[in-house]
Protein backbone atom coordinates (compact mmCIF):
# COMPACT_ATOMS: atom_id res chain seq x y z
CA UNK A 1 0.00 0.00 0.00
CA UNK A 2 1.36 3.21 -1.30
CA UNK A 3 1.96 5.88 2.03
CA UNK A 4 2.66 9.90 1.81
CA UNK A 5 7.14 9.00 1.79
CA UNK A 6 6.33 6.54 -1.52
CA UNK A 7 4.30 9.75 -2.84
CA UNK A 8 7.19 11.78 -2.00
CA UNK A 9 9.53 9.58 -3.62
CA UNK A 10 7.42 9.74 -6.62
CA UNK A 11 7.48 13.34 -6.55
CA UNK A 12 11.25 13.30 -6.56
CA UNK A 13 11.09 11.74 -9.70
CA UNK A 14 8.91 13.44 -11.17
CA UNK A 15 11.29 16.29 -10.04
CA UNK A 16 14.13 15.13 -12.05
CA UNK A 17 11.85 14.41 -15.10
CA UNK A 18 10.97 17.64 -15.44
CA UNK A 19 14.72 18.72 -14.70
CA UNK A 20 15.64 16.40 -17.44
CA UNK A 21 12.78 16.65 -19.71
CA UNK A 22 13.09 18.99 -22.94
CA UNK A 23 10.60 20.94 -23.82
CA UNK A 24 11.23 21.72 -27.03
CA UNK A 25 11.53 25.15 -27.24
CA UNK A 26 15.18 24.61 -26.41
CA UNK A 27 14.34 24.80 -22.48
CA UNK A 28 13.20 22.06 -19.72
CA UNK A 29 9.74 21.02 -18.70
CA UNK A 30 10.44 22.54 -15.41
CA UNK A 31 10.79 25.91 -16.50
CA UNK A 32 7.31 25.66 -18.84
CA UNK A 33 4.62 27.76 -16.58
CA UNK A 34 1.90 24.93 -17.02
CA UNK A 35 4.12 22.13 -16.16
CA UNK A 36 5.09 24.64 -12.93
CA UNK A 37 1.44 24.89 -12.12
CA UNK A 38 0.92 20.88 -12.21
CA UNK A 39 3.55 19.96 -10.36
CA UNK A 40 2.77 22.71 -7.88
CA UNK A 41 -0.62 21.67 -7.47
CA UNK A 42 0.43 18.37 -6.52
CA UNK A 43 3.55 19.45 -4.37
CA UNK A 44 0.34 21.03 -2.42
CA UNK A 45 -1.66 17.48 -2.02
CA UNK A 46 1.43 16.22 -0.70
CA UNK A 47 2.50 18.24 1.86
CA UNK A 48 -1.25 17.93 3.08
CA UNK A 49 -0.44 14.33 2.72
CA UNK A 50 2.23 14.62 5.07
CA UNK A 51 1.02 16.47 7.69
CA UNK A 52 -1.68 14.31 8.15
CA UNK A 53 0.46 11.66 8.18
CA UNK A 54 2.25 13.68 11.17
CA UNK A 55 -1.41 14.32 13.14
CA UNK A 56 -1.64 10.24 12.95
CA UNK A 57 1.60 9.90 13.89
CA UNK A 58 1.20 12.09 17.04
CA UNK A 59 -2.12 10.33 17.99
CA UNK A 60 0.09 7.10 17.33
CA UNK A 61 2.64 8.43 20.09
CA UNK A 62 0.26 9.33 22.56
CA UNK A 63 -1.23 5.78 22.34
CA UNK A 64 -4.43 6.94 20.47
CA UNK A 65 -5.69 5.39 17.32
CA UNK A 66 -5.96 7.54 14.66
CA UNK A 67 -9.31 5.60 13.02
CA UNK A 68 -10.68 6.86 9.92
CA UNK A 69 -7.55 9.20 9.05
CA UNK A 70 -5.30 6.27 8.89
CA UNK A 71 -7.45 4.62 6.06
CA UNK A 72 -7.50 8.03 4.27
CA UNK A 73 -3.93 8.87 4.29
CA UNK A 74 -3.16 5.31 2.61
CA UNK A 75 -6.14 6.23 0.15
CA UNK A 76 -5.18 9.83 -0.21
CA UNK A 77 -0.91 8.86 -0.79
CA UNK A 78 -2.35 5.70 -3.52
CA UNK A 79 -4.35 8.32 -5.78
CA UNK A 80 -1.25 11.41 -5.41
CA UNK A 81 0.95 8.40 -6.47
CA UNK A 82 -0.72 7.66 -9.39
CA UNK A 83 -1.31 11.10 -10.20
CA UNK A 84 2.43 12.24 -10.16
CA UNK A 85 2.89 9.04 -11.90
CA UNK A 86 0.67 10.03 -14.71
CA UNK A 87 2.54 13.53 -15.11
CA UNK A 88 5.84 11.38 -14.68
CA UNK A 89 5.02 9.33 -18.03
CA UNK A 90 3.54 12.62 -19.77
CA UNK A 91 6.97 14.21 -19.11
CA UNK A 92 8.38 11.37 -21.06
CA UNK A 93 6.98 12.50 -24.04
CA UNK A 94 7.19 9.97 -27.06
CA UNK A 95 9.72 7.78 -25.24
CA UNK A 96 6.68 7.15 -23.04
CA UNK A 97 5.80 4.63 -25.84
CA UNK A 98 9.02 2.87 -25.57
CA UNK A 99 8.50 -0.55 -23.92
CA UNK A 100 10.91 -1.69 -21.37
CA UNK A 101 10.99 -5.72 -23.00
CA UNK A 102 13.82 -4.45 -25.37
CA UNK A 103 15.91 -3.93 -21.44
CA UNK A 104 14.59 -7.44 -20.04
CA UNK A 105 15.10 -9.28 -23.25
CA UNK A 106 17.68 -8.42 -24.90
CA UNK A 107 20.10 -6.55 -22.09
CA UNK A 108 20.15 -3.47 -23.77
CA UNK A 109 19.75 0.27 -22.25
CA UNK A 110 16.68 1.37 -21.87
CA UNK A 111 15.31 3.38 -24.64
CA UNK A 112 15.06 7.02 -23.91
CA UNK A 113 15.22 8.57 -20.67
CA UNK A 114 15.16 6.05 -17.99
CA UNK A 115 12.62 7.59 -15.92
CA UNK A 116 9.82 6.91 -18.57
CA UNK A 117 9.89 3.32 -18.57
CA UNK A 118 9.36 2.40 -14.44
CA UNK A 119 6.37 5.77 -14.76
CA UNK A 120 4.45 3.85 -17.07
CA UNK A 121 4.80 0.33 -15.53
CA UNK A 122 3.84 1.64 -11.88
CA UNK A 123 1.03 3.49 -13.50
CA UNK A 124 -0.69 0.78 -15.30
CA UNK A 125 -0.48 -1.25 -12.37
CA UNK A 126 -1.65 1.03 -10.05
CA UNK A 127 -4.67 1.61 -12.03
CA UNK A 128 -5.90 -1.32 -10.63
CA UNK A 129 -5.95 -1.11 -7.25
CA UNK A 130 -8.54 1.39 -7.02
CA UNK A 131 -11.39 -0.69 -8.61
CA UNK A 132 -14.19 -1.36 -6.74
CA UNK A 133 -13.78 -4.81 -4.68
CA UNK A 134 -9.95 -3.66 -4.24
CA UNK A 135 -8.13 -3.02 -1.64
CA UNK A 136 -9.14 0.87 -2.02
CA UNK A 137 -12.86 0.16 -2.46
CA UNK A 138 -12.41 -1.89 1.09
CA UNK A 139 -11.40 1.45 2.49
CA UNK A 140 -13.77 3.28 1.40
CA UNK A 141 -16.45 1.06 2.70
CA UNK A 142 -14.61 1.26 5.92
CA UNK A 143 -14.98 4.84 6.59
CA UNK A 144 -18.60 5.20 5.12
CA UNK A 145 -18.81 2.56 8.55
CA UNK A 146 -16.56 4.35 10.97
CA UNK A 147 -16.74 7.88 9.52
CA UNK A 148 -20.12 8.26 8.83
CA UNK A 149 -21.99 5.42 10.82
CA UNK A 150 -23.76 4.06 8.06
CA UNK A 151 -23.53 0.90 7.09
CA UNK A 152 -21.78 0.68 3.87
CA UNK A 153 -23.76 -1.74 1.83
CA UNK A 154 -23.07 -3.49 -1.34
CA UNK B 1 -25.37 21.40 -40.48
CA UNK B 2 -25.80 17.63 -41.56
CA UNK B 3 -24.08 14.76 -39.82
CA UNK B 4 -25.32 11.77 -41.26
CA UNK B 5 -22.76 9.46 -43.75
CA UNK B 6 -23.17 9.04 -47.19
CA UNK B 7 -24.05 5.67 -48.69
CA UNK B 8 -20.53 5.07 -49.61
CA UNK B 9 -19.15 5.88 -45.95
CA UNK B 10 -21.57 3.82 -44.42
CA UNK B 11 -20.93 0.93 -46.78
CA UNK B 12 -17.12 1.52 -45.72
CA UNK B 13 -17.99 1.70 -42.02
CA UNK B 14 -20.14 -1.72 -42.37
CA UNK B 15 -17.47 -3.71 -44.33
CA UNK B 16 -14.72 -2.51 -41.28
CA UNK B 17 -17.26 -3.30 -38.78
CA UNK B 18 -17.91 -6.51 -39.92
CA UNK B 19 -14.34 -7.38 -40.68
CA UNK B 20 -13.19 -6.44 -37.06
CA UNK B 21 -15.87 -8.25 -35.70
CA UNK B 22 -15.60 -11.88 -37.94
CA UNK B 23 -12.18 -11.96 -38.62
CA UNK B 24 -9.95 -9.68 -36.22
CA UNK B 25 -10.64 -11.34 -33.06
CA UNK B 26 -8.64 -9.82 -29.93
CA UNK B 27 -7.16 -13.27 -28.98
CA UNK B 28 -5.37 -13.51 -32.46
CA UNK B 29 -4.38 -9.95 -32.03
CA UNK B 30 -2.58 -11.19 -29.24
CA UNK B 31 -0.86 -13.77 -31.09
CA UNK B 32 0.64 -11.36 -33.55
CA UNK B 33 1.49 -8.99 -30.48
CA UNK B 34 3.24 -11.64 -28.76
CA UNK B 35 5.24 -12.88 -31.89
CA UNK B 36 8.30 -11.95 -33.89
CA UNK B 37 6.33 -10.09 -36.38
CA UNK B 38 5.50 -6.71 -36.04
CA UNK B 39 2.08 -7.21 -37.62
CA UNK B 40 -0.08 -9.93 -39.81
CA UNK B 41 1.36 -9.89 -43.26
CA UNK B 42 -2.37 -12.01 -43.69
CA UNK B 43 -4.57 -8.67 -42.19
CA UNK B 44 -2.37 -6.32 -44.71
CA UNK B 45 -3.05 -8.78 -47.28
CA UNK B 46 -6.74 -8.18 -46.46
CA UNK B 47 -6.54 -4.26 -45.84
CA UNK B 48 -5.45 -4.16 -49.57
CA UNK B 49 -7.70 -6.40 -50.76
CA UNK B 50 -10.53 -4.86 -49.74
CA UNK B 51 -9.57 -1.15 -50.77
CA UNK B 52 -8.75 0.04 -47.27
CA UNK B 53 -4.98 1.79 -47.34
CA UNK B 54 -5.76 3.53 -51.04
CA UNK B 55 -9.00 5.44 -49.52
CA UNK B 56 -7.22 8.51 -48.40
CA UNK B 57 -5.66 8.88 -51.80
CA UNK B 58 -6.21 10.51 -54.52
CA UNK B 59 -7.77 8.71 -57.34
CA UNK B 60 -4.94 10.67 -59.74
CA UNK B 61 -2.35 8.51 -57.37
CA UNK B 62 -4.35 5.09 -57.46
CA UNK B 63 -6.50 6.02 -54.46
CA UNK B 64 -10.29 6.11 -53.91
CA UNK B 65 -10.13 10.12 -53.42
CA UNK B 66 -11.50 9.51 -49.82
CA UNK B 67 -11.26 12.36 -47.29
CA UNK B 68 -11.14 13.75 -44.02
CA UNK B 69 -14.32 12.17 -43.48
CA UNK B 70 -13.88 9.04 -44.60
CA UNK B 71 -10.28 8.51 -42.77
CA UNK B 72 -12.86 9.23 -39.18
CA UNK B 73 -15.27 6.83 -40.36
CA UNK B 74 -11.94 3.64 -40.76
CA UNK B 75 -10.27 5.57 -38.09
CA UNK B 76 -13.03 5.04 -35.52
CA UNK B 77 -13.22 1.02 -36.46
CA UNK B 78 -10.40 0.37 -36.04
CA UNK B 79 -10.00 1.71 -32.55
CA UNK B 80 -12.68 -0.51 -32.17
CA UNK B 81 -10.75 -3.86 -33.58
CA UNK B 82 -7.48 -2.31 -31.69
CA UNK B 83 -5.50 -3.12 -34.75
CA UNK B 84 -2.16 -3.30 -34.50
CA UNK B 85 -1.43 -3.34 -38.36
CA UNK B 86 0.88 -0.23 -39.39
CA UNK B 87 -1.99 1.69 -41.36
CA UNK B 88 -1.16 4.92 -39.12
CA UNK B 89 2.62 5.25 -39.89
CA UNK B 90 2.41 3.23 -43.86
CA UNK B 91 -1.05 5.32 -45.08
CA UNK B 92 -1.54 8.26 -42.67
CA UNK B 93 1.73 9.79 -42.06
CA UNK B 94 4.82 8.42 -45.02
CA UNK B 95 1.65 8.11 -47.02
CA UNK B 96 0.29 11.07 -46.29
CA UNK B 97 3.48 13.67 -46.65
CA UNK B 98 4.21 11.83 -50.35
CA UNK B 99 0.44 12.60 -51.03
CA UNK B 100 1.11 16.26 -50.18
CA UNK B 101 4.13 16.50 -50.79
CA UNK B 102 5.20 14.27 -53.49
CA UNK B 103 5.72 14.42 -57.29
CA UNK B 104 4.70 12.09 -60.14
CA UNK B 105 7.80 10.04 -59.91
CA UNK B 106 7.58 9.46 -55.84
CA UNK B 107 3.94 8.96 -55.86
CA UNK B 108 4.57 5.93 -58.89
CA UNK B 109 7.23 4.82 -56.39
CA UNK B 110 6.10 4.54 -53.35
CA UNK B 111 2.37 5.25 -53.09
CA UNK B 112 1.40 2.21 -55.61
CA UNK B 113 3.04 0.13 -53.44
CA UNK B 114 1.47 1.27 -50.19
CA UNK B 115 -2.19 0.87 -51.77
CA UNK B 116 -1.52 -2.42 -52.66
CA UNK B 117 -0.49 -3.38 -49.82
CA UNK B 118 3.78 -4.43 -50.75
CA UNK B 119 5.26 -1.51 -49.18
CA UNK B 120 5.97 -0.56 -45.72
CA UNK B 121 6.91 2.86 -45.10
CA UNK B 122 7.49 5.76 -41.88
CA UNK B 123 7.48 8.98 -40.81
CA UNK B 124 11.25 9.70 -39.16
CA UNK B 125 9.88 13.29 -37.67
CA UNK B 126 10.47 13.34 -33.69
CA UNK B 127 13.87 14.19 -32.15
CA UNK B 128 14.75 13.33 -28.70
CA UNK B 129 15.82 17.48 -27.85
CA UNK B 130 12.25 18.61 -29.71
CA UNK B 131 9.56 16.87 -27.44
CA UNK B 132 6.19 18.14 -29.69
CA UNK B 133 7.79 20.89 -31.53
CA UNK B 134 7.91 19.43 -35.48
CA UNK B 135 10.79 22.36 -36.29
CA UNK B 136 13.14 21.30 -33.51
CA UNK B 137 15.84 19.89 -35.93
CA UNK B 138 19.12 18.53 -35.23
CA UNK B 139 19.04 16.60 -38.05
CA UNK B 140 20.63 18.50 -41.07
CA UNK B 141 20.82 17.90 -44.65
CA UNK B 142 23.33 19.13 -46.57
CA UNK B 143 24.50 19.55 -50.58
CA UNK B 144 26.23 17.04 -51.73
CA UNK B 145 27.00 15.36 -54.99
CA UNK B 146 24.15 17.16 -56.75
CA UNK B 147 21.88 15.96 -53.98
CA UNK B 148 22.32 15.89 -49.81
CA UNK B 149 23.86 14.37 -47.48
CA UNK B 150 22.07 13.48 -43.86
CA UNK B 151 23.14 13.52 -40.38
CA UNK B 152 20.95 13.33 -37.56
CA UNK B 153 19.22 11.20 -35.06
CA UNK B 154 15.09 10.20 -35.14
CA UNK B 155 13.44 9.26 -32.51
CA UNK B 156 10.46 6.63 -31.70
CA UNK B 157 9.87 5.98 -35.46
CA UNK B 158 6.69 3.87 -35.86
CA UNK B 159 7.10 1.04 -38.03
CA UNK B 160 10.57 1.50 -38.41
CA UNK B 161 11.59 -2.09 -38.21
CA UNK B 162 9.48 -2.90 -41.66
CA UNK B 163 9.97 0.21 -43.26
CA UNK B 164 10.83 -0.35 -47.09
CA UNK B 165 10.62 3.50 -47.13
CA UNK B 166 11.25 6.44 -44.54
CA UNK B 167 10.10 10.24 -44.91
CA UNK B 168 12.70 12.27 -42.80
CA UNK B 169 12.81 15.72 -42.16
CA UNK B 170 15.90 17.75 -41.81
CA UNK B 171 17.31 20.97 -41.99
CA UNK B 172 18.17 22.33 -44.96
CA UNK B 173 18.90 26.07 -43.75
CA UNK B 174 18.31 27.81 -40.75
CA UNK B 175 18.50 27.86 -36.97
CA UNK B 176 17.32 24.57 -34.98
CA UNK B 177 13.96 25.35 -34.40
CA UNK B 178 13.42 27.83 -37.07
CA UNK B 179 9.45 27.34 -39.44
CA UNK B 180 11.82 28.16 -42.28
CA UNK B 181 14.49 25.83 -43.16
CA UNK B 182 12.56 22.40 -42.52
CA UNK B 183 12.70 19.78 -45.33
CA UNK B 184 11.64 16.75 -45.80
CA UNK B 185 13.16 13.58 -47.43
CA UNK B 186 12.33 10.23 -49.29
CA UNK B 187 14.56 7.70 -48.19
CA UNK B 188 14.55 4.24 -48.73
CA UNK B 189 15.32 2.36 -45.39
CA UNK B 190 18.28 -0.09 -47.14
CA UNK B 191 20.37 3.11 -48.18
CA UNK B 192 24.15 2.83 -46.20
CA UNK B 193 24.32 5.14 -43.50
CA UNK B 194 21.21 4.56 -42.02
CA UNK B 195 21.44 2.35 -38.56
CA UNK B 196 18.05 1.36 -36.62
CA UNK B 197 17.72 -0.02 -32.85
CA UNK B 198 14.28 -1.67 -33.12
CA UNK B 199 12.03 -2.15 -29.97
CA UNK B 200 8.31 -2.63 -29.00
CA UNK B 201 6.59 -0.32 -27.76
CA UNK B 202 3.77 -0.48 -25.05
CA UNK B 203 0.41 -0.91 -26.94
CA UNK B 204 1.56 -3.36 -29.26
CA UNK B 205 3.15 -1.99 -32.01
CA UNK B 206 7.02 -1.50 -33.13
CA UNK B 207 9.21 1.73 -33.63
CA UNK B 208 12.98 2.20 -34.13
CA UNK B 209 15.53 4.80 -33.09
CA UNK B 210 17.43 5.93 -36.08
CA UNK B 211 20.76 7.19 -36.59
CA UNK B 212 21.70 8.77 -40.01
CA UNK B 213 25.37 8.94 -40.52
CA UNK B 214 26.60 10.63 -44.28
CA UNK B 215 23.44 9.45 -45.35
CA UNK B 216 23.86 10.12 -49.40
CA UNK B 217 20.31 10.70 -51.27
CA UNK B 218 19.37 12.60 -54.85
CA UNK B 219 17.94 15.52 -55.48
CA UNK B 220 15.08 14.00 -56.30
CA UNK B 221 14.71 12.53 -52.75
CA UNK B 222 13.28 15.86 -51.88
CA UNK B 223 9.10 16.03 -51.14
CA UNK B 224 7.75 19.57 -52.05
CA UNK B 225 10.15 22.74 -51.88
CA UNK B 226 13.23 23.06 -49.75
CA UNK B 227 12.87 24.47 -46.84
CA UNK B 228 9.40 24.49 -47.18
CA UNK B 229 8.65 21.56 -45.08
CA UNK B 230 7.02 22.32 -42.25
CA UNK B 231 3.75 23.55 -43.28
CA UNK B 232 3.58 19.92 -44.90
CA UNK B 233 4.68 18.22 -41.83
CA UNK B 234 1.92 20.14 -40.22
CA UNK B 235 -1.06 19.05 -42.31
CA UNK B 236 0.46 15.67 -42.00
CA UNK B 237 0.20 15.27 -38.32
CA UNK B 238 -3.35 16.72 -37.90
CA UNK B 239 -4.46 14.22 -40.46
CA UNK B 240 -2.44 12.04 -37.86
CA UNK B 241 -4.67 13.12 -34.98
CA UNK B 242 -7.91 12.81 -36.99
CA UNK B 243 -6.60 9.47 -37.30
CA UNK B 244 -5.92 8.36 -33.89
CA UNK B 245 -8.28 10.86 -32.33
CA UNK B 246 -10.91 8.61 -34.22
CA UNK B 247 -9.04 5.37 -33.30
CA UNK B 248 -9.61 6.55 -29.84
CA UNK B 249 -12.88 7.23 -29.95
CA UNK B 250 -14.01 3.86 -30.83
CA UNK B 251 -11.57 2.46 -28.13
CA UNK B 252 -13.68 4.39 -25.43
CA UNK B 253 -16.97 2.86 -27.35
CA UNK B 254 -15.93 -0.80 -26.62
CA UNK B 255 -14.66 0.15 -23.55
CA UNK B 256 -17.93 2.06 -21.93
CA UNK B 257 -20.32 -0.59 -23.59
CA UNK B 258 -17.78 -3.71 -22.71
CA UNK B 259 -17.86 -2.33 -19.08
CA UNK B 260 -21.72 -1.49 -18.65
CA UNK B 261 -22.05 -5.28 -19.78
CA UNK B 262 -19.44 -6.32 -17.53
CA UNK B 263 -21.66 -4.51 -14.81
CA UNK B 264 -25.15 -5.95 -15.77
CA UNK B 265 -23.46 -9.95 -15.37
CA UNK B 266 -21.02 -9.70 -13.05
CA UNK B 267 -22.68 -10.38 -9.13
CA UNK B 268 -21.95 -9.73 -5.57
CA UNK B 269 -23.52 -9.62 -2.58
CA UNK B 270 -26.13 -11.16 -4.80
CA UNK B 271 -26.82 -9.17 -6.98
CA UNK B 272 -25.18 -7.29 -10.38
CA UNK B 273 -22.65 -4.94 -9.46
CA UNK B 274 -24.41 -2.49 -12.15
CA UNK B 275 -27.35 -1.91 -9.52
CA UNK B 276 -24.83 -0.25 -7.14
CA UNK B 277 -25.85 3.20 -7.00
CA UNK B 278 -22.38 4.14 -6.80
CA UNK B 279 -21.26 2.51 -10.08
CA UNK B 280 -24.31 4.07 -11.91
CA UNK B 281 -23.24 7.23 -12.53
CA UNK B 282 -19.69 7.03 -13.39
CA UNK B 283 -21.03 4.57 -16.66
CA UNK B 284 -23.17 7.52 -17.52
CA UNK B 285 -19.69 9.63 -17.48
CA UNK B 286 -18.02 7.47 -19.31
CA UNK B 287 -20.89 7.43 -21.79
CA UNK B 288 -20.96 11.36 -21.97
CA UNK B 289 -16.96 11.69 -22.59
CA UNK B 290 -17.13 9.06 -25.27
CA UNK B 291 -20.11 11.15 -26.84
CA UNK B 292 -18.47 14.72 -26.41
CA UNK B 293 -15.25 13.26 -28.30
CA UNK B 294 -17.06 11.91 -30.68
CA UNK B 295 -18.86 15.16 -31.27
CA UNK B 296 -15.42 17.01 -31.62
CA UNK B 297 -14.71 13.77 -33.53
CA UNK B 298 -17.17 15.12 -36.15
CA UNK B 299 -16.19 19.11 -36.46
CA UNK B 300 -12.54 18.70 -36.68
CA UNK B 301 -13.22 15.65 -39.96
CA UNK B 302 -15.53 18.67 -41.50
CA UNK B 303 -13.25 21.40 -40.90
CA UNK B 304 -10.30 19.11 -43.05
CA UNK B 305 -12.02 18.58 -45.20
CA UNK B 306 -13.50 22.08 -45.69
CA UNK B 307 -9.84 22.87 -46.69
CA UNK B 308 -6.49 23.00 -44.52
CA UNK B 309 -6.07 26.18 -42.80
CA UNK B 310 -5.96 27.57 -38.95
CA UNK B 311 -9.83 27.04 -38.64
CA UNK B 312 -9.12 22.92 -39.01
CA UNK B 313 -5.63 23.25 -37.03
CA UNK B 314 -7.52 24.62 -34.27
CA UNK B 315 -10.43 22.21 -34.76
CA UNK B 316 -7.35 19.11 -34.56
CA UNK B 317 -6.26 20.42 -31.26
CA UNK B 318 -9.69 20.82 -29.64
CA UNK B 319 -9.93 17.25 -30.65
CA UNK B 320 -6.86 16.34 -29.24
CA UNK B 321 -7.44 17.86 -25.68
CA UNK B 322 -10.88 16.27 -25.64
CA UNK B 323 -9.36 12.65 -26.82
CA UNK B 324 -6.72 12.69 -23.97
CA UNK B 325 -9.13 14.09 -21.28
CA UNK B 326 -12.18 11.48 -22.15
CA UNK B 327 -9.90 8.45 -23.23
CA UNK B 328 -8.37 9.04 -19.64
CA UNK B 329 -11.41 9.19 -18.22
CA UNK B 330 -13.43 6.28 -19.78
CA UNK B 331 -9.70 4.13 -19.53
CA UNK B 332 -9.14 4.49 -16.15
CA UNK B 333 -13.11 3.69 -15.53
CA UNK B 334 -13.37 0.91 -17.44
CA UNK B 335 -9.96 -0.85 -15.39
CA UNK B 336 -11.49 1.00 -12.20
CA UNK B 337 -14.75 -1.11 -12.71
CA UNK B 338 -13.80 -4.30 -13.74
CA UNK B 339 -11.57 -4.40 -10.73
CA UNK B 340 -7.80 -5.81 -10.76
CA UNK B 341 -8.64 -8.25 -13.78
CA UNK B 342 -8.99 -4.77 -16.10
CA UNK B 343 -5.05 -4.98 -15.93
CA UNK B 344 -4.52 -8.37 -16.73
CA UNK B 345 -2.77 -9.57 -19.88
CA UNK B 346 -5.85 -11.75 -20.81
CA UNK B 347 -8.58 -9.11 -20.65
CA UNK B 348 -9.06 -6.79 -23.88
CA UNK B 349 -9.82 -3.93 -21.36
CA UNK B 350 -6.29 -2.97 -20.30
CA UNK B 351 -5.09 -3.37 -23.82
CA UNK B 352 -8.14 -0.42 -24.91
CA UNK B 353 -6.38 1.64 -21.97
CA UNK B 354 -2.63 1.18 -22.76
CA UNK B 355 -3.65 2.44 -26.37
CA UNK B 356 -5.58 5.66 -25.05
CA UNK B 357 -2.72 6.15 -22.89
CA UNK B 358 -0.22 6.09 -25.82
CA UNK B 359 -3.27 8.10 -28.59
CA UNK B 360 -2.83 10.92 -25.78
CA UNK B 361 1.18 10.98 -25.99
CA UNK B 362 0.99 10.44 -29.89
CA UNK B 363 1.43 14.14 -31.59
CA UNK B 364 0.98 16.35 -28.27
CA UNK B 365 -0.51 15.57 -25.32
CA UNK B 366 -3.31 18.02 -23.76
CA UNK B 367 -1.07 20.09 -22.44
CA UNK B 368 0.86 20.72 -25.84
CA UNK B 369 -2.73 20.64 -27.39
CA UNK B 370 -4.14 23.73 -25.10
CA UNK B 371 -1.24 25.87 -25.63
CA UNK B 372 -1.79 25.39 -29.28
CA UNK B 373 -5.23 25.81 -29.66
CA UNK B 374 -4.94 29.14 -27.61
CA UNK B 375 -2.00 30.20 -30.27
CA UNK B 376 -4.20 29.71 -33.71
Amino acid sequence: MPTAAEAERQMLRLRQALQAAPDGQGGRLADDAGCQRRAAALEVRLAGLQALQARCAAERSAGQDPGAKALMLELRSAELCLAIMEMTVEAAGYYALASSDSVLLHNEGPVGPRYALPALQGMLAAQAEFGPGGAFDAHRRRLVAELLGLWPGP
Amino acid sequence: MDFSLSEEQTLLQESIARYMQNDYPFTERQKVVQSAEPFSARHWRSFADLGWLGVAFPEADGGFGGGAVESMVMWEQFGKGLVIEPLLATVVLAGGAIKLGGDKAQKEAVLAGIIGGEVQAALAFAEPQGRYNLADLTTKAAPSNGGYRLNGYKAVVLNGPAADWLVVSARTSGEQRDAAGASLFLVPAATPGLSRRDYPTVDGFSASEITLTDVEVGADALLGQEGSGLPLLEQVIDEGILAVGAEAVGCMEVLYKDTVEYCKTRKQFGQPIGKFQVLQPRMVDMFMEHEQAKSLMYMAAMRMDEGYGPAAQKAASAFKVQVGKSGRFVGQSAVQLHGGMGMTDELNIGHYFKRLTMIDTLFGNVDHHLKRFGSL
